[in-house]
């Protein structure tokens, strides 16, 4: 139900994004390389999005044959200045705890988020976060590094308790394009967050929020097909089964076996689903009803024409995939929370480290804990065979 | 992955285990043994509520409206390992059968990370789950959690034992929540992002999400309680002040960014955990609205009656609740209960120190835990009522229940059926009361508030109310609605001269919300009555917060704050703004500043005084102008901190050199340390004249030369290398070497050293030694020098005996003092006691110790205790006063504190270590910062500001301002009669 609506409107909206200015937005990033490092720095918007794990579950199954690994290092209230992260005593100041943080997590790709804060901004805190951001790219030294800067998104009103937000929409507005024009001057490639849910709202009257200014679960979802979209133009998951002539395209014809009453088909998509769903059409059926099956249950029962035409369908096996490959890298992100912002960090390493200096090491035993969580998510980024059964009816 | 997991476990645990306390024999943690060993005050008892393994170690409990108790606990604490499961509980206890101990308990939620907060309401649960607030709902009924929203995201968790804690519901319907000393905030929420950095209280609106800091400060304020008039108090777990009386906007130690703190009600009062205060029939009648709080360290539940105390409070410490000598007792936190009984959550552990002993240390216990129950003897439990199936009415009506514990609770219900659901029936209720029904109507008025119902009428009734507390209640409901009344500012205005003072000190808060200029003067009027601290604050507070209107309404018309200089003074002098401080000046220089005012006037002068007010003071100075006690000495420190703290030079300064003539040589010393701190260096001259005068005193050839130093120019490093050769007097040498230093590290090495091996025996070379290691690498460098060229033995011995810190580059300057031939002390005591030699102590201390040798011993000036402790109002006052630490100390900590005092040291006199910009090193203890400096408390007691513009880094250190070793001199018999001694202090009292 959802499903089937939101692919509608995540199609015009693709189209709303492109007509915006797809030429720049996604082609400076291109697409993620084998042995990308992708590092997500900002505010609230990045410390949520670990938790959901969608944005990172849609450009890692996106290319599932390349080694990307992923990073967030969000915080709450964080500004270009890394203001929130500060501690009660310096060195480190915020921003060289901001600095060492996007060093230490290494990156060949760098996402940010910030501005959220400006909502609540005047014209000269506008001015100075533009400087702020360009001395931040100057300083975390982009060379060799592909960036890509994220606008904030707009308040919500409908979840949220203030009640009139437009006044902070029209700043959040100025912010969004202040980025973009960052973003141009730096060679970052910009993405319109600020658009997208303003206009998803337009078109789905539906909310994507959770208290009027963060994301639910639903409206991470969005974004992460979205930026996995402005990534990977024209890759599609259609899948097309030709039985006459036993070829598949979209993906890789493993096994093909004619029954009494139907085919058993073994196949492995080339492309992850979008959303859950994906097309399949089937040529070559003769008249009547067909039934399509995998073990788990029946994705689908329509007539030959209509088999023909593709249809969008919901296979759960690869739900079920999609499900364990977030929840992996939610239990990743989980561990890497505590390497970045480590609980006790002023005995671990701060100023008390005269204290429990000695069991800083805990926190690089964290390290064999995650490469072991990317492994499992390498074990399920890649499509998987799939069976399906045809049965006529 | 197993094999993996193994191996970092047992990395792990196997790190060093270098923990500090000395226990070794591990106390019986049979409930059994533990309740045996309560002390318990007459007239109450206790039992086990629950115990382990029902329960994980727990933190904190909270009861909902069912009488069930909501448990947060960790099993994982203080940190968990890599590789450990993050799996900490929530736990729901229930007493089915009514015999005050729980049945059965359920784990409501699982999966969390060090929880240190809970609540119910809103239809579930309030968890604190680190860095998150977090709302957990059951929806199915199977009494689990299956819902999960983070409410609030981004509390700091630099310290686990700094999280997020202490939630409560106040009256007004908001959640407070409490964050200590290290935690740095910042929260988005859709009214913008809310910074708390350090320690602080936070009001927040679970519906709208307005979240703001009603107060800051405190190190550990593990402890917050709202009583029945709406006035609050807070614990403080590492601060030695006691109990807290807490009003919105209050700042105390160590508070961020707050220029101005107050203090607690009890100082010198160790630290305490949790806070309840006693409410409702089944408690006597002489301990009704007491506090309880718990001292874990000592293993004591302590007992505190309030007092109003002109616009605050008093808080005089009774007979302890409970006293045990378990020392796994650890009672955390506290509450009543719907029965009526003191609940105590007993954090069971023999090791309480979170940074000081290792996070890995064995001895920590990660298993037990315990609620205690203390219910008065003979005495009816309370039937707790059934607010669960209770209707709005009865809701109602439970406001009127000499329980606190059921008046909170029906507020939050009514609160959660909302406005359209409780508002009618409210009305009506309201009307049915009496005139006389002061309180119940204040509870009422709470209701309208949390339901965001504002009620003018009711409001007004109770703002003329007999009883004052009802007044000041009410004036802090209008604070809030303040837009939704007719004539707040006329309510304010009535108030401001109210006979009380709560009242009016809640009047001044009030104020604050105003935004016309002229409520300035209305709050003024409060210096018309008599003040105290916290209402001298909330003026302080007030008349900063509306500067924004009334300063600029001032510059058009000087007559907005009227003609009583005091209070003009008073208005200029608070808000740091430039052009108040001109008028000040202004005013000051025409005599028009009242004598009382003068020190604050000048205080303020020289903190954000620009050149022009300089100039107003200089001339003063130059003319020789007097102002009531002030004259050309005070006016010259203003001078001195102007321009040491941020550089404010007046014009002409060359003109000071009149004052090196002067007769008086206080006057003269000021006149050349100014002229070289402001840099006349057409004066280089004459100072060298007057440095190289035999005839003058030591005292100004000093300055002389101090002034040269600041000067800094390369004559005048020249000059001085040239006196550390001259052999007039070797006091000058020494000085001039010592000033060189300060100018010029490195140039400075060579003369120093010729110096100090000329050095006749008997003087003194702590101060050119000391001009070396305050600044950064000065360890080093002197380390370095002295290896290479010796010093005489008794120059190396007093280096040796009192210079260093842990840092290693402090450790080689002591071993090449060593090589020079200091000595190091063979102590007669074992500083190292084992735990055996430990217990030893204690009992032959106990047998043999004399307390009237001990005092002896104590005042001995060889020991120095007098220096910084006071006993009684007597000596000094950097470390914590001692008059009660017999009470409040178990022996064993007092052993520790004095054979190794930086290890028993506490937040709060933890050594901080500042560098300065220009290099410059500063120890001390951090006494407080404002948005403009730090405060730094040093060996001698003085407090000196070092403003934030100068500060390059700041960190703590090792150690201690107790010096090692004190008692190393000490016999055996002498060191058990000076516990005897320490033992006894306080106990007088007390037993």
């Amino acid at each position: 139900m959802f499903m089937g609506n939101t692919s509608f409107i995540v199609c015009c909206l693709l189209f709303i994004v492109w007509t915006l200015g797809p030429e720049r937005s996604y082609s400076q990033l291109g697409q993620l390389l084998d042995g990308d490092r992708v590092v997500f720095v900002g505010d609230g918007f990045i410390e949520r999005a670990q938790r959901f794990g969608y944005i990172e579950a849609a450009l890692t199954s996106r290319w599932p044959d390349r080694q990307i690994s992923f990073r967030n290092i969000g915080w709450s209230g964080d500004t270009v200045k890394g203001e929130a992260r500060d501690h009660y005593t310096n060195p480190p100041t915020a921003y060289e705890h901001l600095l060492e943080q996007i060093a230490e997590s290494d990156p060949t790709v760098l996402i940010f988020a910030y501005g959220s804060n400006l909502a609540y901004g005047n014209d000269a805190e506008m001015d100075a976060f533009s400087d702020g951001y360009h001395t931040l790219l100057n300083d975390v030294e982009l060379n060799g590094k592909r960036c890509l800067l994220l606008s904030p998104i707009p308040h919500d009103q409908k979840t949220s308790p203030h009640p009139d937000v437009s006044a902070f929409n029209a700043n959040l507005e100025k912010v969004a394009a202040l980025i973009s024009e960052i973003a141009d001057k730096r060679g970052c490639a910009f993405f319109d967050l600020y658009s997208l849910l303003a206009n998803y709202y337009e078109l789905a009257r539906k909310s994507m929020y959770s208290n009027g200014i963060h994301l639910s679960d639903q409206g991470y979802a969005l974004v992460g097909e979205f930026l996995k979209g402005s990534s990977s133009m024209g890759g599609g998951s259609d899948l097309v089964i030709d039985l006459e002539n036993e070829t598949l395209s979209g993906g890789e014809l493993l096994d093909l076996t004619r029954k009494e009453n139907g085919f058993t088909l073994l196949l492995r998509p080339s492309q992850r689903p979008v959303r859950g769903s994906r097309s399949i059409s089937i040529k070559g059926l003769r008249r009547g009803s067909y039934r399509v099956s995998t073990p788990s249950g029946i994705i689908g029962s329509m007539n030959r024409a209509e088999w023909n035409d593709g249809s969008m369908v919901t296979i759960p096996e690869e739900n079920q995939q999609e499900e364990q490959l977030r929840a992996a890298i939610i239990e990743k992100n989980a561990l890497y929370f505590r390497k970045y912002r480590p609980q006790n960090e002023t005995y671990l390493v701060g100023f008390r480290k005269y204290e429990q200096g000695q069991n800083a090491v805990e926190l690089d035993l964290l390290d064999p804990l995650i490469h072991e969580k990317e492994n499992e998510i390498g074990r399920l980024k890649a499509p998987k065979p799939i069976t399906l059964t045809i049965e006529r009816l | 992955m197993k094999r993996t997991l193994a191996i970092l476990w047992c990395l792990a645990l196997c790190t060093v285990a270098y923990g500090q306390d000395n226990l070794t024999n591990m106390p019986d943690p049979d409930p059994a043994t533990q309740l045996a060993s309560f002390r318990v005050k007459d007239g109450f008892e206790v039992n086990l509520y629950v115990s382990d393994p029902m329960i994980d170690p727990p933190i904190q409990m909270a009861w909902d409206e069912q009488g069930r108790m909501w448990l947060a606990t960790s099993t994982s604490y203080p940190q968990p390992l890599p590789g450990q499961e993050i799996n900490d509980k929530i736990f729901v206890l229930e007493d089915l059968d009514g015999d005050g101990e729980a049945d059965q308990s359920i784990v409501f939620a699982e999966g969390l990370l060090t929880p240190t907060g809970i609540l119910p309401g809103d239809g579930g649960v309030y968890v604190v789950n680190s860095t998150e607030l977090l709302h957990m709902k059951d929806t199915n009924g199977d009494g689990r959690a299956d819902e999960k929203r983070v409410v609030l995201s981004g509390f700091g968790a630099d310290d686990t034992h700094h999280l997020l804690h202490t939630l409560r519901w106040g009256p007004d319907g908001k959640l407070y929540m409490n964050q200590s000393v290290y935690t740095y905030s910042h929260i988005e929420t859709p009214w913008g992002v809310k910074r708390l950095r350090g320690g602080g209280i936070w009001r927040f609106d679970t519906e709208t999400l307005e979240l703001e800091v009603f107060s800051r400060g405190l190190w550990n304020p593990w402890g917050y309680e709202i009583a029945k008039w709406g006035q609050s108090f807070a614990t403080d777990g590492a601060g030695f002040q006691g109990i807290h009386f807490m009003f919105p906007d209050v700042a105390y130690n160590p508070a961020v960014g707050v220029e101005k703190v107050l203090e607690g009600l009890n100082i010198f009062d160790p630290k305490y955990s949790g806070l309840a205060l006693v409410s409702g029939r089944h408690m006597p009648d002489s301990i009704q609205g007491d506090l309880i709080t718990n001292d874990f360290r000592a293993n004591r539940v302590k007992h505190f009656v309030l007092a109003e105390d002109s616009s605050g409070f008093s808080a005089t410490q009774l007979e302890d609740l409970i006293w045990s000598d378990h020392y796994a007792f650890r009672p955390v936190d506290v509450t009543i209960g719907p029965d009526g009984a003191i609940y105590l959550v007993d954090w069971y552990n023999p090791i309480i120190q979170h940074g000081e002993v290792d996070f890995r240390d064995p001895r920590r216990d990660h298993r037990h835990g315990r609620i205690w129950r203390v219910t008065a003897k003979d005495r009816a439990l309370i039937e707790p009522p059934d607010l669960l199936n209770a209707s709005t009415v009865d809701l109602l009506d439970a406001l009127k229940e000499p329980e606190m514990w059921t008046r909170r609770m029906a507020n939050r219900l009514l609160r959660e059926k909302g406005a359209a659901a409780v508002g009618p029936e409210l009305d009506r209720w309201v009307e049915s009361l009496h005139a006389d029904e002061t309180h119940a109507k204040l509870e009422a008025l709470w209701v309208y508030q949390a339901l965001k119902s504002p009620q003018p009428g009711l409001l007004a009734d109770l703002l003329s109310a007999d009883d004052h507390r009802a007044r000041s209640a009410a004036l802090r409901v209008l604070f809030y609605w303040i837009e939704d009344v007719d004539d707040g500012p006329g309510h304010l205005e009535k108030a401001i001269d109210d006979l009380h003072p709560q009242v009016r000190r809640e009047a001044l808060h009030a104020l604050s919300r105003l935004d016309h200029a002229e409520a300035v003067q209305t709050a003024l009027r409060a210096l018309d009555h008599p003040m105290d601290e916290f209402i001298e604050y909330a003026l302080w507070n007030t008349v900063r917060s509306l500067s924004s209107a009334w300063l600029p309404a001032y510059v058009q018309n000087r007559a907005l704050l009227g003609t009583d200089p005091k209070k003009i003074t008073y208005a200029l002098r608070v808000v740091e703004d430039p052009f108040a401080i001109e008028q000040l000046a202004a005013l000051y220089e025409a005599g028009q500043v009242p004598d009382n005012e003068v020190e604050a006037v000048l205080q303020a002068l020289g903190d954000f005084g620009g050149a022009g007010d300089m100039d107003i003071l200089f001339d003063m100075v130059l003319r020789g102008k007097q102002q009531a006690h002030a004259g050309i000495q005070e006016h010259q420190n203003v001078l001195l901190s102007a321009v040491q703290g941020r550089e404010i030079i007046p014009g002409e300064p060359e003109r000071i050199e009149t004052l090196f003539d002067h007769e008086s040589t206080e006057v003269r010393v000021n006149a050349l340390r100014l002229a070289g701190e402001w840099g006349v260096e057409s004066l280089q001259d004459r100072l060298e004249t007057i440095a190289s005068d035999t005839d003058e005193s030591q005292a100004i050839r000093e300055a002389s030369l101090e002034a040269i130093a600041a000067l800094g120019v390369d004559a005048g490093k020249s000059f001085l290398i040239s006196l550390t050769e001259e052999v007039d007097g070797f006091e000058m040498r020494l000085a001039s070497a010592r000033w060189l230093a300060a100018m010029d590290m490195e140039a400075a090495v060579t003369p120093a050293l010729q110096v100090l091996q000329e050095a006749p025996t008997g003087s003194d070379p702590l101060p050119l030694l000391r001009a070396f290691t305050r600044q950064e690498n000065g360890y080093r460098v002197l380390a370095d020098a002295i290896s290479a060229q010796p010093v005489p033995a008794f120059i190396a011995q007093a280096g040796f005996d009192n210079l260093g810190s842990r840092s290693d580059d402090a450790k080689a300057l002591k071993e090449a003092l060593k090589t020079s031939g200091a000595v190091e002390l063979v102590p007669k005591l074992n500083m190292n006691p084992s735990w055996f030699e430990l217990q030893r102590f204690e009992h032959d201390s106990r047998a043999q110790g004399s307390v009237e040798r001990g005092r002896e011993v104590y005042h001995r000036p060889t020991l120095q205790c007098t220096v910084c402790h006071v006993i009684e109002g007597e000596g000094g006052v950097v470390g914590p006063d001692l008059s009660s630490i017999g009470v409040t100390a178990p022996t064993d900590y007092l052993i520790e504190s004095l054979l190794k005092p930086e290890e028993a040291l506490k937040d709060g006199y933890a050594l901080v270590q500042v560098t300065k910009k220009d290099g410059g090193i500063m120890v001390g203890l951090l006494a407080g910062e404002t948005n403009s400096s730090l405060l730094m408390k040093d060996a001698a007691g003085n407090t000196n500001s070092i403003p934030l513009s100068q500060v390059e880094s700041r960190s703590i250190i090792p150690g201690s301002l107790m010096p090692a070793g004190l008692v190393a001199q000490l016999e055996r018999d002498e060191f058990l009669d000076l516990l005897a001694f320490l033992s006894s202090l306080g106990k007088e009292e007390s037993e």
